[in-house]
């Protein structure tokens, strides 16, 4: 790697005086426990605005009142909104649906960010739909962990690997960096714009994968880490 | 109702027009203001200090934004987000000091002992 290039990453991973590698596995911990418990109560009938105040208070009920994005829980057809796009209103979860949750919450001085999809009832197409964005997000993430590729060639990969599993990969949410509060003072751009292998710890994979016609799509994100981080 | 108003940001005036927020004012007239949330009222900071004559001219805070205020560092009651709070005629000649931006110390060195978890192969 150029001397450029080394240069450009020390600028763009660098992190503030809070940051440790507990506090950030502690906060990814949580972020993962409340999106499987935001996860666990939603139920058919629920408007998605509920939803979304239901998982607001449970976050802050958790000591994460501030976060530095929205929280997003949608539901149905809105699981094909872009990041920080608008839902349609209104949109009530049916029997046999798809939704998705994408928090990023910051508790004291650190920022956490995760996402994930889970499906109600039995279509089988949208619980693979689901399925397959955590299956990309660790095919990514293997190819992260087994070569150099840089966070452009990492979303070149997923790209393709996405439509050969017969879904679009949504590059708006093509990953960021994540520190102590707040990262964007170091960087606030993609990871797929980086020209460098990114590290671990400091960023996030996005994985929002979206079916070409059928009206849903899914979502999965987690820091970049090895594999004994996801057992 | 005028066309337009003047505000007093740190002491320097900032055009605005009623039903702009404090941030989309700032954000018009190019001043330096942090919104890291995009103006969702999740962040925090976007915090202003709003002169104390002026508060009761200001729409009460939701729910939602007091409870955020709350938990800020040094908060004060006469603190608001500059995201939520919108601007009618009766607020020309508000006066409000911004936040100064999140300080972020740059440690190079203690950065790569703290990333050197997880294991890298075939680094580039």
């Amino acid at each position: 790697m150029s001397a450029v290039l080394e240069d450009k990453q020390a600028e763009l991973e660098a992190v503030g005086p809070a940051f440790t590698k507990e506090q950030m596995l502690l906060m990814r911990g949580k972020v993962r426990g409340i999106i499987n418990q935001i996860g666990a109560e939603m139920k058919p009938g629920m408007v998605e605005e509920d939803a979304v105040e239901y998982a607001k208070n449970l976050l802050a009920e958790n000591g994460m009142v501030r976060g530095w994005h929205d929280v997003y829980v949608r539901f149905g057809t809105n699981t094909l909104k872009t990041f920080g796009a608008a839902s349609d209103p209104g949109i009530v979860l049916k029997d046999d649906d798809i939704f998705l949750i994408d928090i990023g919450p910051v508790w004291e001085e650190w920022e956490g960010d995760g996402g994930d999809t889970f499906v109600v009832g039995d279509d089988p197409l949208k619980k693979k739909c689901a399925e397959d964005a955590r299956t990309l997000f660790h095919v990514v993430r293997h190819k992260w962990e087994s070569t150099g590729m840089s966070g452009k060639e990492l979303y070149e990969f997923a790209t393709a690997e996405a439509l050969a599993m017969g879904w679009e990969l949504n590059l708006d949410l093509s990953g960021h960096r994540l520190s102590d509060f707040p990262h964007a003072a170091v960087y606030d751009g993609p990871m797929m714009d980086v020209d460098f292998k990114p590290s671990p710890l400091l960023w996030v994979l996005e994985i929002h994968i979206r079916h070409p016609t059928a009206g849903y799509g899914a979502f999965f994100e987690d820091m970049l880490l090895d594999d004994s981080y996801f057992s | 109702m005028p066309e337009t108003m003047t505000l007093l940001a740190g002491g320097r005036p900032l055009p605005a027009v009623p039903g702009d927020t404090i941030l989309s004012a700032m954000k018009a007239a190019d001043k330096a203001i942090f919104n890291i949330c995009g103006g969702r009222g999740m962040c925090g900071t976007c915090r202003v200090a709003v002169d104390e004559e002026w508060l009761g001219l200001l729409p009460p805070p939701a729910f939602s934004e007091t409870r955020l205020l709350r938990v800020l560092k040094a908060a004060k009651e006469n603190h608001r987000l500059a995201c939520q709070t919108i601007l009618d005629a009766r607020h020309d000649g508000l006066r409000f000091t911004p936040d100064p931006p999140p300080t972020r110390v740059l440690l190079q060195e203690e950065r790569k002992d703290e990333c050197s978890i997880g294991r890298q192969t075939g680094g580039a």
